[in-house]
Protein backbone atom coordinates (compact mmCIF):
# COMPACT_ATOMS: atom_id res chain seq x y z
CA UNK A 1 0.00 0.00 0.00
CA UNK A 2 2.86 2.33 0.81
CA UNK A 3 4.19 1.55 -2.62
CA UNK A 4 0.88 2.49 -4.22
CA UNK A 5 0.60 5.74 -2.27
CA UNK A 6 4.21 6.59 -3.11
CA UNK A 7 3.80 5.94 -6.80
CA UNK A 8 0.56 7.94 -6.95
CA UNK A 9 2.32 10.85 -5.26
CA UNK A 10 5.12 10.73 -7.81
CA UNK A 11 2.50 10.37 -10.54
CA UNK A 12 0.85 13.62 -9.46
CA UNK A 13 4.24 15.35 -9.19
CA UNK A 14 5.18 14.19 -12.68
CA UNK A 15 1.85 15.36 -14.07
CA UNK A 16 3.41 18.86 -14.11
CA UNK A 17 6.10 17.43 -16.37
CA UNK A 18 3.38 15.85 -18.49
CA UNK A 19 1.56 19.20 -18.80
CA UNK A 20 4.80 20.84 -19.89
CA UNK A 21 5.35 18.19 -22.54
CA UNK A 22 1.68 18.42 -23.49
CA UNK A 23 2.18 22.11 -24.30
CA UNK A 24 5.41 21.76 -26.29
CA UNK A 25 4.90 18.37 -27.90
CA UNK A 26 1.13 18.11 -28.36
CA UNK A 27 0.03 21.74 -28.78
CA UNK A 28 3.08 23.05 -30.65
CA UNK A 29 4.35 19.71 -32.06
CA UNK A 30 7.77 20.85 -30.90
CA UNK A 31 10.09 17.98 -29.85
CA UNK A 32 11.58 20.01 -27.03
CA UNK A 33 14.64 18.29 -25.57
CA UNK A 34 15.15 21.26 -23.23
CA UNK A 35 12.93 19.24 -20.88
CA UNK A 36 15.83 16.93 -19.98
CA UNK A 37 17.81 19.91 -18.71
CA UNK A 38 15.05 22.05 -17.26
CA UNK A 39 13.74 19.19 -15.09
CA UNK A 40 17.12 19.00 -13.37
CA UNK A 41 17.32 22.79 -13.35
CA UNK A 42 14.16 22.95 -11.25
CA UNK A 43 15.65 20.54 -8.72
CA UNK A 44 19.07 22.17 -8.58
CA UNK A 45 17.86 25.78 -8.32
CA UNK A 46 15.43 24.82 -5.59
CA UNK A 47 18.02 22.82 -3.63
CA UNK A 48 20.63 25.55 -3.70
CA UNK A 49 18.20 28.32 -2.74
CA UNK A 50 16.65 26.28 0.06
CA UNK A 51 20.05 25.37 1.49
CA UNK A 52 20.95 29.07 1.32
CA UNK A 53 18.02 29.75 3.64
CA UNK A 54 15.24 30.82 1.28
CA UNK A 55 11.69 29.75 2.24
CA UNK A 56 10.57 26.63 0.33
CA UNK A 57 7.61 28.30 -1.36
CA UNK A 58 9.75 31.12 -2.74
CA UNK A 59 12.47 28.70 -3.84
CA UNK A 60 9.81 26.67 -5.67
CA UNK A 61 8.67 29.80 -7.48
CA UNK A 62 12.27 30.58 -8.44
CA UNK A 63 12.69 27.03 -9.82
CA UNK A 64 9.60 27.58 -11.99
CA UNK A 65 10.96 30.88 -13.27
CA UNK A 66 14.36 29.33 -14.01
CA UNK A 67 12.57 26.75 -16.16
CA UNK A 68 10.65 29.52 -17.95
CA UNK A 69 13.98 31.16 -18.73
CA UNK A 70 15.39 27.94 -20.19
CA UNK A 71 12.28 27.56 -22.37
CA UNK A 72 12.60 31.17 -23.50
CA UNK A 73 16.17 30.52 -24.63
CA UNK A 74 15.06 27.54 -26.74
CA UNK A 75 12.15 29.56 -28.12
CA UNK A 76 14.40 32.46 -29.11
CA UNK A 77 16.93 30.11 -30.72
CA UNK A 78 14.07 28.76 -32.81
CA UNK A 79 12.28 31.99 -33.72
CA UNK A 80 15.06 34.60 -33.81
CA UNK A 81 17.98 32.54 -35.07
CA UNK A 82 15.84 30.11 -37.14
CA UNK A 83 17.55 27.06 -35.68
CA UNK A 84 15.88 23.71 -36.25
CA UNK A 85 13.44 22.83 -33.40
CA UNK A 86 15.23 19.64 -32.40
CA UNK A 87 18.62 21.34 -32.46
CA UNK A 88 17.46 24.38 -30.43
CA UNK A 89 16.33 22.01 -27.68
CA UNK A 90 19.54 19.99 -27.83
CA UNK A 91 21.64 23.17 -27.55
CA UNK A 92 19.81 24.41 -24.48
CA UNK A 93 19.75 20.93 -22.91
CA UNK A 94 23.50 20.51 -23.36
CA UNK A 95 24.27 23.95 -21.98
CA UNK A 96 21.94 23.32 -19.03
CA UNK A 97 23.98 20.28 -17.95
CA UNK A 98 26.90 22.57 -17.15
CA UNK A 99 24.61 25.22 -15.73
CA UNK A 100 23.14 22.65 -13.35
CA UNK A 101 26.58 21.52 -12.21
CA UNK A 102 27.58 25.15 -11.71
CA UNK A 103 24.43 25.88 -9.72
CA UNK A 104 24.75 22.86 -7.45
CA UNK A 105 28.53 22.86 -7.24
CA UNK A 106 28.49 19.04 -7.29
CA UNK A 107 26.40 16.29 -8.78
CA UNK A 108 24.09 15.63 -5.83
CA UNK A 109 22.56 17.77 -3.09
CA UNK A 110 20.73 16.04 -0.23
CA UNK A 111 17.67 17.80 1.19
CA UNK A 112 16.90 15.47 4.08
CA UNK A 113 15.67 17.23 7.23
CA UNK A 114 15.28 20.45 5.26
CA UNK A 115 12.04 22.49 5.47
CA UNK A 116 10.72 21.51 2.03
CA UNK A 117 7.05 21.78 1.03
CA UNK A 118 6.71 18.02 1.31
CA UNK A 119 8.36 17.99 4.75
CA UNK A 120 5.69 20.52 5.75
CA UNK A 121 2.88 18.46 4.20
CA UNK A 122 4.11 15.24 5.83
CA UNK A 123 4.27 16.93 9.20
CA UNK A 124 0.55 17.67 8.87
CA UNK A 125 -0.05 13.92 8.62
CA UNK A 126 1.19 13.32 12.18
CA UNK A 127 3.11 10.22 13.17
CA UNK A 128 0.34 7.63 13.26
CA UNK A 129 -1.19 5.41 10.67
CA UNK A 130 -4.55 5.70 8.95
CA UNK A 131 -6.92 2.90 8.01
CA UNK A 132 -7.93 3.44 4.40
CA UNK A 133 -10.25 0.94 2.71
CA UNK A 134 -8.87 -1.76 4.96
CA UNK A 135 -5.24 -0.90 4.35
CA UNK A 136 -2.87 0.67 6.81
CA UNK A 137 -1.26 3.81 5.44
CA UNK A 138 1.23 5.98 7.27
CA UNK A 139 -0.08 9.46 7.99
CA UNK A 140 2.81 11.41 6.47
CA UNK A 141 2.67 9.34 3.27
CA UNK A 142 -1.04 10.01 2.91
CA UNK A 143 -0.57 13.73 3.62
CA UNK A 144 2.10 13.90 0.92
CA UNK A 145 -0.25 12.22 -1.55
CA UNK A 146 -3.10 14.59 -0.74
CA UNK A 147 -0.78 17.58 -1.04
CA UNK A 148 0.58 16.46 -4.43
CA UNK A 149 -2.89 15.65 -5.77
CA UNK A 150 -4.25 18.98 -4.58
CA UNK A 151 -1.41 20.84 -6.33
CA UNK A 152 -1.90 18.90 -9.56
CA UNK A 153 -5.69 19.23 -9.64
CA UNK A 154 -5.69 22.95 -8.81
CA UNK A 155 -3.11 23.52 -11.51
CA UNK A 156 -5.05 21.45 -14.06
CA UNK A 157 -8.16 23.53 -13.36
CA UNK A 158 -6.24 26.82 -13.69
CA UNK A 159 -4.68 25.62 -16.93
CA UNK A 160 -8.10 24.70 -18.25
CA UNK A 161 -9.34 28.22 -17.46
CA UNK A 162 -6.25 29.79 -19.05
CA UNK A 163 -6.76 27.74 -22.21
CA UNK A 164 -10.16 29.34 -22.66
CA UNK A 165 -8.97 32.93 -22.40
CA UNK A 166 -8.13 34.93 -25.51
CA UNK A 167 -4.42 34.46 -24.89
CA UNK A 168 -4.79 30.72 -24.24
CA UNK A 169 -6.90 30.26 -27.37
CA UNK A 170 -4.36 32.21 -29.42
CA UNK A 171 -1.58 30.04 -28.04
CA UNK A 172 -3.40 26.85 -28.97
CA UNK A 173 -4.25 28.31 -32.38
CA UNK A 174 -0.59 29.20 -32.97
CA UNK A 175 0.38 25.63 -32.13
CA UNK A 176 -2.23 24.23 -34.47
CA UNK A 177 -1.69 26.60 -37.41
CA UNK A 178 0.90 29.39 -37.07
CA UNK A 179 0.26 30.70 -40.62
CA UNK A 180 -3.42 31.21 -39.89
CA UNK A 181 -2.66 32.96 -36.61
CA UNK A 182 -0.35 35.44 -38.37
CA UNK A 183 -3.15 36.10 -40.84
CA UNK A 184 -5.37 36.80 -37.81
CA UNK A 185 -2.91 39.35 -36.47
CA UNK A 186 -1.23 37.22 -33.80
CA UNK A 187 2.56 37.06 -33.49
CA UNK A 188 2.96 33.29 -33.81
CA UNK A 189 6.65 33.45 -32.89
CA UNK A 190 5.87 35.17 -29.61
CA UNK A 191 3.25 32.51 -28.91
CA UNK A 192 5.82 29.75 -29.44
CA UNK A 193 8.29 31.43 -27.08
CA UNK A 194 5.53 31.89 -24.50
CA UNK A 195 4.44 28.27 -24.90
CA UNK A 196 7.96 26.90 -24.48
CA UNK A 197 8.60 29.16 -21.49
CA UNK A 198 5.42 27.96 -19.78
CA UNK A 199 6.16 24.34 -20.72
CA UNK A 200 9.67 24.36 -19.30
CA UNK A 201 8.55 26.29 -16.25
CA UNK A 202 6.15 23.45 -15.49
CA UNK A 203 8.84 20.85 -16.17
CA UNK A 204 11.19 22.63 -13.75
CA UNK A 205 8.37 22.84 -11.20
CA UNK A 206 7.95 19.09 -11.54
CA UNK A 207 11.68 18.51 -11.02
CA UNK A 208 11.66 20.81 -8.02
CA UNK A 209 8.72 19.00 -6.42
CA UNK A 210 10.30 15.61 -7.08
CA UNK A 211 13.55 16.76 -5.45
CA UNK A 212 11.52 17.86 -2.41
CA UNK A 213 9.66 14.56 -2.23
CA UNK A 214 12.71 12.34 -2.73
CA UNK A 215 14.90 14.47 -0.48
CA UNK A 216 17.69 15.20 -2.95
CA UNK A 217 18.49 16.93 -6.25
CA UNK A 218 20.67 15.04 -8.68
CA UNK A 219 22.38 15.97 -11.94
CA UNK A 220 20.98 12.83 -13.58
CA UNK A 221 17.35 13.31 -12.59
CA UNK A 222 16.30 14.79 -15.96
CA UNK A 223 17.46 11.92 -18.14
CA UNK A 224 14.62 10.26 -20.02
CA UNK A 225 12.06 12.80 -18.83
CA UNK A 226 10.96 13.82 -22.34
CA UNK A 227 10.02 10.25 -23.25
CA UNK A 228 8.31 9.87 -19.88
CA UNK A 229 6.27 13.02 -20.48
CA UNK A 230 5.34 11.98 -23.99
CA UNK A 231 4.34 8.52 -22.73
CA UNK A 232 2.04 10.09 -20.14
CA UNK A 233 0.32 12.41 -22.61
CA UNK A 234 -0.02 9.67 -25.23
CA UNK A 235 -1.53 7.20 -22.76
CA UNK A 236 -3.85 9.94 -21.59
CA UNK A 237 -5.14 10.78 -25.03
CA UNK A 238 -5.41 7.08 -25.93
CA UNK A 239 -7.56 6.46 -22.85
CA UNK A 240 -9.66 9.58 -22.60
CA UNK A 241 -9.50 10.75 -26.19
CA UNK A 242 -8.83 14.27 -27.35
CA UNK A 243 -12.41 15.14 -28.19
CA UNK A 244 -12.48 18.25 -26.06
CA UNK A 245 -9.99 20.43 -24.25
CA UNK A 246 -11.21 19.40 -20.79
CA UNK A 247 -10.90 15.71 -21.65
CA UNK A 248 -7.40 15.99 -23.05
CA UNK A 249 -6.25 17.98 -20.01
CA UNK A 250 -7.73 15.39 -17.66
CA UNK A 251 -6.09 12.70 -19.76
CA UNK A 252 -2.66 14.14 -19.02
CA UNK A 253 -3.02 13.57 -15.26
CA UNK A 254 -4.59 10.15 -15.74
CA UNK A 255 -1.81 9.15 -18.13
CA UNK A 256 0.86 10.31 -15.70
CA UNK A 257 -0.68 8.37 -12.78
CA UNK A 258 -1.25 5.23 -14.82
CA UNK A 259 2.26 5.27 -16.16
CA UNK A 260 3.75 5.63 -12.69
CA UNK A 261 1.62 2.72 -11.44
CA UNK A 262 2.81 0.51 -14.29
CA UNK A 263 6.40 1.38 -13.45
CA UNK A 264 6.00 0.55 -9.77
CA UNK A 265 4.23 -2.71 -10.60
CA UNK A 266 7.09 -3.65 -12.90
CA UNK A 267 9.61 -2.85 -10.16
CA UNK A 268 7.55 -4.82 -7.66
CA UNK A 269 7.77 -7.84 -9.94
CA UNK A 270 11.49 -7.68 -9.58
CA UNK A 271 12.45 -5.61 -12.64
CA UNK A 272 16.06 -4.48 -12.45
CA UNK A 273 15.89 -0.65 -12.13
CA UNK A 274 18.68 -0.48 -14.71
CA UNK A 275 16.15 -1.57 -17.32
CA UNK A 276 13.67 1.14 -16.40
CA UNK A 277 14.43 3.54 -19.25
CA UNK A 278 14.48 0.66 -21.74
CA UNK A 279 11.08 -0.50 -20.52
CA UNK A 280 9.81 3.08 -20.68
CA UNK A 281 10.89 3.41 -24.30
CA UNK A 282 9.45 0.02 -25.29
CA UNK A 283 6.24 0.83 -23.47
CA UNK A 284 5.88 4.17 -25.28
CA UNK A 285 6.53 2.40 -28.57
CA UNK A 286 3.76 -0.08 -27.77
CA UNK A 287 1.32 2.70 -26.89
CA UNK A 288 2.12 4.48 -30.15
CA UNK A 289 1.92 1.42 -32.39
CA UNK A 290 -0.77 -0.79 -30.87
CA UNK A 291 -3.81 1.44 -31.55
CA UNK A 292 -2.77 1.61 -35.21
CA UNK A 293 -2.40 -2.18 -35.39
CA UNK A 294 -5.84 -2.63 -33.86
CA UNK A 295 -7.30 -0.25 -36.40
CA UNK A 296 -5.71 -2.13 -39.27
CA UNK A 297 -7.01 -5.42 -37.88
CA UNK A 298 -10.50 -3.99 -37.58
CA UNK A 299 -10.37 -2.61 -41.09
CA UNK A 300 -9.15 -5.86 -42.63
CA UNK A 301 -11.77 -7.91 -40.77
CA UNK A 302 -14.44 -5.52 -42.02
CA UNK A 303 -13.24 -5.98 -45.59
CA UNK A 304 -13.63 -9.74 -45.51
CA UNK A 305 -16.50 -10.40 -43.12
CA UNK A 306 -16.82 -14.11 -43.92
CA UNK A 307 -13.18 -15.00 -43.62
CA UNK B 1 -6.40 52.64 -51.58
CA UNK B 2 -3.53 50.22 -52.17
CA UNK B 3 -0.33 51.58 -53.72
CA UNK B 4 2.64 49.50 -54.84
CA UNK B 5 5.79 51.23 -56.11
CA UNK B 6 8.63 49.27 -57.76
CA UNK B 7 7.92 46.13 -55.78
CA UNK B 8 10.73 43.62 -56.44
CA UNK B 9 11.76 40.31 -54.95
CA UNK B 10 14.36 37.74 -55.99
CA UNK B 11 14.50 34.36 -54.24
CA UNK B 12 17.83 32.55 -53.73
CA UNK B 13 19.64 35.63 -55.04
CA UNK B 14 23.08 34.80 -56.40
CA UNK B 15 22.44 31.04 -56.24
CA UNK B 16 22.03 28.61 -59.11
CA UNK B 17 18.27 28.55 -58.59
CA UNK B 18 17.84 32.31 -58.55
CA UNK B 19 14.22 33.23 -59.23
CA UNK B 20 13.21 36.78 -60.05
CA UNK B 21 9.68 36.47 -58.73
CA UNK B 22 8.67 40.14 -58.80
CA UNK B 23 10.50 42.44 -61.19
CA UNK B 24 9.28 45.90 -60.28
CA UNK B 25 5.53 46.16 -59.96
CA UNK B 26 3.67 49.49 -59.86
CA UNK B 27 0.00 49.31 -59.03
CA UNK B 28 -2.70 51.56 -57.60
CA UNK B 29 -5.99 50.08 -56.53
CA UNK B 30 -8.66 52.57 -55.44
CA UNK B 31 -10.86 51.88 -52.43
CA UNK B 32 -13.60 49.37 -53.20
CA UNK B 33 -12.13 48.07 -56.43
CA UNK B 34 -12.25 44.30 -57.07
CA UNK B 35 -9.22 43.19 -59.10
CA UNK B 36 -8.75 39.75 -60.60
CA UNK B 37 -5.21 38.60 -61.38
CA UNK B 38 -4.21 35.90 -63.86
CA UNK B 39 -0.93 34.61 -65.19
CA UNK B 40 0.89 31.37 -65.94
CA UNK B 41 2.90 29.31 -63.47
CA UNK B 42 5.76 31.35 -62.05
CA UNK B 43 4.32 34.62 -63.34
CA UNK B 44 4.44 36.04 -59.80
CA UNK B 45 0.72 36.32 -59.17
CA UNK B 46 0.70 34.43 -55.87
CA UNK B 47 4.05 35.94 -54.85
CA UNK B 48 2.52 39.38 -55.31
CA UNK B 49 -0.22 38.55 -52.81
CA UNK B 50 2.19 37.05 -50.26
CA UNK B 51 4.41 40.13 -50.67
CA UNK B 52 1.48 42.42 -49.85
CA UNK B 53 0.50 40.19 -46.91
CA UNK B 54 4.07 40.39 -45.65
CA UNK B 55 5.19 36.76 -45.58
CA UNK B 56 8.61 38.05 -46.69
CA UNK B 57 10.23 41.47 -46.93
CA UNK B 58 10.84 43.14 -50.30
CA UNK B 59 14.23 43.65 -51.97
CA UNK B 60 13.03 47.00 -53.28
CA UNK B 61 9.88 49.08 -53.54
CA UNK B 62 7.13 50.09 -51.17
CA UNK B 63 3.62 49.01 -50.21
CA UNK B 64 1.12 51.53 -48.86
CA UNK B 65 -2.44 50.93 -47.76
CA UNK B 66 -4.65 53.96 -47.13
CA UNK B 67 -1.50 56.06 -46.93
CA UNK B 68 0.05 53.82 -44.28
CA UNK B 69 3.48 52.42 -45.14
CA UNK B 70 3.39 48.63 -44.67
CA UNK B 71 6.73 47.88 -46.32
CA UNK B 72 8.67 47.11 -43.11
CA UNK B 73 5.81 45.70 -41.03
CA UNK B 74 5.64 42.02 -40.07
CA UNK B 75 2.93 39.79 -41.45
CA UNK B 76 0.95 39.68 -38.21
CA UNK B 77 1.05 43.48 -37.91
CA UNK B 78 -0.33 44.00 -41.43
CA UNK B 79 -3.08 41.48 -40.68
CA UNK B 80 -4.82 44.22 -38.72
CA UNK B 81 -5.92 45.74 -42.04
CA UNK B 82 -5.60 42.78 -44.39
CA UNK B 83 -7.86 39.72 -44.63
CA UNK B 84 -6.51 36.69 -46.41
CA UNK B 85 -7.85 33.40 -47.77
CA UNK B 86 -5.38 30.75 -48.94
CA UNK B 87 -5.62 28.21 -51.72
CA UNK B 88 -5.26 25.35 -49.25
CA UNK B 89 -8.43 25.16 -47.10
CA UNK B 90 -6.41 23.72 -44.18
CA UNK B 91 -4.27 26.90 -43.99
CA UNK B 92 -7.06 29.30 -43.11
CA UNK B 93 -8.33 27.59 -39.98
CA UNK B 94 -6.80 25.81 -36.97
CA UNK B 95 -7.78 22.13 -37.27
CA UNK B 96 -7.51 21.28 -33.56
CA UNK B 97 -9.75 24.11 -32.40
CA UNK B 98 -13.53 24.08 -32.59
CA UNK B 99 -15.55 26.15 -35.06
CA UNK B 100 -16.48 28.54 -32.26
CA UNK B 101 -12.88 28.98 -31.10
CA UNK B 102 -11.63 29.60 -34.63
CA UNK B 103 -14.23 32.29 -35.17
CA UNK B 104 -13.45 33.75 -31.76
CA UNK B 105 -9.84 34.20 -32.84
CA UNK B 106 -11.06 36.15 -35.87
CA UNK B 107 -13.45 38.20 -33.73
CA UNK B 108 -10.72 39.22 -31.25
CA UNK B 109 -8.33 40.27 -34.04
CA UNK B 110 -6.65 43.55 -33.22
CA UNK B 111 -8.17 43.69 -29.74
CA UNK B 112 -6.36 43.37 -26.41
CA UNK B 113 -7.88 41.87 -23.27
CA UNK B 114 -5.70 38.79 -23.33
CA UNK B 115 -7.05 37.34 -20.12
CA UNK B 116 -10.71 37.80 -20.97
CA UNK B 117 -12.72 34.76 -22.03
CA UNK B 118 -12.29 33.97 -25.70
CA UNK B 119 -15.97 33.08 -26.01
CA UNK B 120 -18.51 35.19 -24.18
CA UNK B 121 -22.24 34.72 -24.33
CA UNK B 122 -22.80 37.68 -26.66
CA UNK B 123 -20.11 36.51 -29.05
CA UNK B 124 -21.60 33.00 -29.22
CA UNK B 125 -24.95 34.48 -30.22
CA UNK B 126 -23.22 36.56 -32.88
CA UNK B 127 -21.35 33.48 -34.18
CA UNK B 128 -24.60 31.55 -34.50
CA UNK B 129 -26.13 34.38 -36.48
CA UNK B 130 -23.24 34.67 -38.90
CA UNK B 131 -23.01 30.91 -39.36
CA UNK B 132 -26.72 30.72 -40.05
CA UNK B 133 -26.25 33.19 -42.92
CA UNK B 134 -23.84 30.73 -44.53
CA UNK B 135 -26.70 28.23 -44.75
CA UNK B 136 -24.45 25.23 -44.12
CA UNK B 137 -25.97 24.11 -40.83
CA UNK B 138 -22.71 24.88 -39.02
CA UNK B 139 -24.49 26.93 -36.34
CA UNK B 140 -25.48 23.64 -34.69
CA UNK B 141 -21.94 22.29 -34.73
CA UNK B 142 -20.12 25.09 -32.88
CA UNK B 143 -17.97 22.71 -30.82
CA UNK B 144 -16.89 20.42 -33.66
CA UNK B 145 -13.14 20.55 -34.30
CA UNK B 146 -12.67 22.31 -37.65
CA UNK B 147 -10.39 19.49 -38.80
CA UNK B 148 -13.50 17.29 -39.12
CA UNK B 149 -15.12 19.55 -41.73
CA UNK B 150 -14.93 19.30 -45.51
CA UNK B 151 -12.65 21.52 -47.60
CA UNK B 152 -15.58 23.61 -48.80
CA UNK B 153 -16.89 24.18 -45.28
CA UNK B 154 -13.42 25.11 -44.04
CA UNK B 155 -12.97 27.52 -46.95
CA UNK B 156 -16.33 29.16 -46.24
CA UNK B 157 -15.25 29.60 -42.60
CA UNK B 158 -11.84 30.95 -43.70
CA UNK B 159 -13.67 33.53 -45.78
CA UNK B 160 -15.93 34.42 -42.88
CA UNK B 161 -12.90 34.76 -40.57
CA UNK B 162 -10.88 36.84 -43.05
CA UNK B 163 -13.76 39.31 -43.37
CA UNK B 164 -15.16 39.18 -39.81
CA UNK B 165 -14.03 42.75 -39.21
CA UNK B 166 -14.29 44.30 -42.67
CA UNK B 167 -10.62 44.45 -43.76
CA UNK B 168 -9.21 47.42 -45.68
CA UNK B 169 -7.85 44.91 -48.20
CA UNK B 170 -8.94 41.36 -48.98
CA UNK B 171 -6.47 38.93 -50.59
CA UNK B 172 -7.91 35.80 -52.22
CA UNK B 173 -5.18 33.46 -53.44
CA UNK B 174 -6.77 30.91 -55.81
CA UNK B 175 -9.10 30.20 -52.95
CA UNK B 176 -11.40 27.92 -54.94
CA UNK B 177 -8.70 25.99 -56.82
CA UNK B 178 -8.63 23.08 -54.37
CA UNK B 179 -12.42 22.62 -54.32
CA UNK B 180 -14.80 20.61 -56.49
CA UNK B 181 -16.64 22.69 -59.14
CA UNK B 182 -19.95 22.87 -57.27
CA UNK B 183 -18.35 23.95 -53.99
CA UNK B 184 -16.08 26.36 -55.87
CA UNK B 185 -19.12 28.09 -57.37
CA UNK B 186 -20.74 28.35 -53.96
CA UNK B 187 -17.59 29.84 -52.38
CA UNK B 188 -17.22 32.28 -55.28
CA UNK B 189 -20.79 33.46 -54.92
CA UNK B 190 -20.25 33.90 -51.17
CA UNK B 191 -17.01 35.83 -51.80
CA UNK B 192 -18.68 38.15 -54.26
CA UNK B 193 -21.56 38.81 -51.89
CA UNK B 194 -19.21 39.64 -48.99
CA UNK B 195 -17.04 41.86 -51.20
CA UNK B 196 -20.02 43.77 -52.61
CA UNK B 197 -21.73 44.17 -49.26
CA UNK B 198 -18.62 45.56 -47.56
CA UNK B 199 -17.38 47.38 -50.69
CA UNK B 200 -14.04 45.71 -49.96
CA UNK B 201 -10.87 46.48 -51.88
CA UNK B 202 -9.98 43.02 -53.19
CA UNK B 203 -7.19 41.27 -55.07
CA UNK B 204 -8.16 37.81 -56.32
CA UNK B 205 -5.65 35.50 -57.99
CA UNK B 206 -7.22 32.84 -60.17
CA UNK B 207 -6.14 30.29 -62.75
CA UNK B 208 -9.59 30.23 -64.31
CA UNK B 209 -10.10 32.63 -67.23
CA UNK B 210 -13.83 32.25 -66.83
CA UNK B 211 -13.59 33.56 -63.25
CA UNK B 212 -11.14 36.28 -64.24
CA UNK B 213 -13.51 37.59 -66.89
CA UNK B 214 -16.78 37.20 -65.00
CA UNK B 215 -15.70 38.56 -61.61
CA UNK B 216 -14.34 41.88 -60.53
CA UNK B 217 -13.97 45.37 -61.98
CA UNK B 218 -10.43 45.21 -63.30
CA UNK B 219 -8.12 42.51 -64.63
CA UNK B 220 -4.35 42.21 -64.39
CA UNK B 221 -2.29 39.74 -66.34
CA UNK B 222 1.17 38.98 -64.95
CA UNK B 223 4.16 37.44 -66.65
CA UNK B 224 7.74 37.11 -65.49
CA UNK B 225 7.06 39.12 -62.35
CA UNK B 226 5.66 42.11 -64.25
CA UNK B 227 2.21 43.42 -65.05
CA UNK B 228 1.82 42.58 -68.73
CA UNK B 229 -1.74 43.78 -69.25
CA UNK B 230 -3.98 45.95 -67.10
CA UNK B 231 -7.60 46.09 -68.21
CA UNK B 232 -9.49 48.91 -66.48
CA UNK B 233 -13.25 48.54 -65.87
CA UNK B 234 -14.11 50.20 -69.21
CA UNK B 235 -12.15 47.58 -71.17
CA UNK B 236 -12.67 44.57 -68.93
CA UNK B 237 -16.40 44.67 -69.60
CA UNK B 238 -15.82 43.60 -73.21
CA UNK B 239 -13.26 40.87 -72.50
CA UNK B 240 -14.12 37.27 -73.33
CA UNK B 241 -12.24 34.14 -72.12
CA UNK B 242 -11.10 33.59 -75.72
CA UNK B 243 -9.31 36.96 -75.70
CA UNK B 244 -7.38 35.96 -72.61
CA UNK B 245 -6.57 32.60 -74.14
CA UNK B 246 -5.02 34.43 -77.09
CA UNK B 247 -2.93 36.63 -74.81
CA UNK B 248 -1.73 33.54 -72.96
CA UNK B 249 -0.65 31.90 -76.21
CA UNK B 250 1.27 35.01 -77.13
CA UNK B 251 3.12 34.96 -73.80
CA UNK B 252 3.88 31.28 -74.21
CA UNK B 253 5.36 31.82 -77.67
CA UNK B 254 7.58 34.58 -76.34
CA UNK B 255 8.75 32.52 -73.36
CA UNK B 256 9.72 29.61 -75.58
CA UNK B 257 12.26 31.72 -77.43
CA UNK B 258 15.36 32.85 -75.63
CA UNK B 259 15.75 36.63 -75.63
CA UNK B 260 18.59 36.84 -78.22
CA UNK B 261 16.69 34.64 -80.68
CA UNK B 262 13.62 36.80 -80.14
CA UNK B 263 15.69 39.90 -80.98
CA UNK B 264 17.03 38.29 -84.16
CA UNK B 265 13.52 37.30 -85.21
CA UNK B 266 12.19 40.76 -84.50
CA UNK B 267 15.01 42.32 -86.53
CA UNK B 268 14.38 39.98 -89.46
CA UNK B 269 10.62 40.44 -89.62
CA UNK B 270 10.05 44.03 -88.69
Amino acid sequence: MTLLVGSLTIGFILSFLAYGVFISFQLFRFPDLTVEGSFTLGGSVFAVLLLAGMPALLATLCAFLAGCLAGTVTGLLRTRLKIDPLLSGILTMTALYSVNLLVMGRSNLPLLDQPTLFAWAESLGGNGTVQLLGWTVSGPELAALLFASLLALVFAFLFFLFSRTRLGTSMRGAGSNPQMMRAQGVNSDAMLVLGLALANGLVALSGCLLAQYQGFADIQMGIGMLVLGIASTVIGSALVGSGSLGLSLAGVIIGSLLFRMLVSIALRWGLDPNYLKLITAVFLLAVLVLPRLFQRQRKSSREKPHA
Amino acid sequence: MLELRGVAKTFQAGGANEVRALAGIDLSVPQGQFVTIIGGNGSGKSTLLTAIAGSFLLDAGSIRLDGRDLTRLAEYQRARWIGRVFQDPTLGTAADLSIAENLALAAQKGEGGHLRWALGHALLEQLRGRLKELGMGLEDRLWTPIGNLSGGQRQALSLLMATWHEPRLLLLDEHTAALDPKTATMILRLSEEIIRRGNLTTLMVTHSMQQAVNLGDRLLMLSGGRILHDFPPSEKRWLRPADLQELFEEVRRKEQLDPSAADLLAAAYI
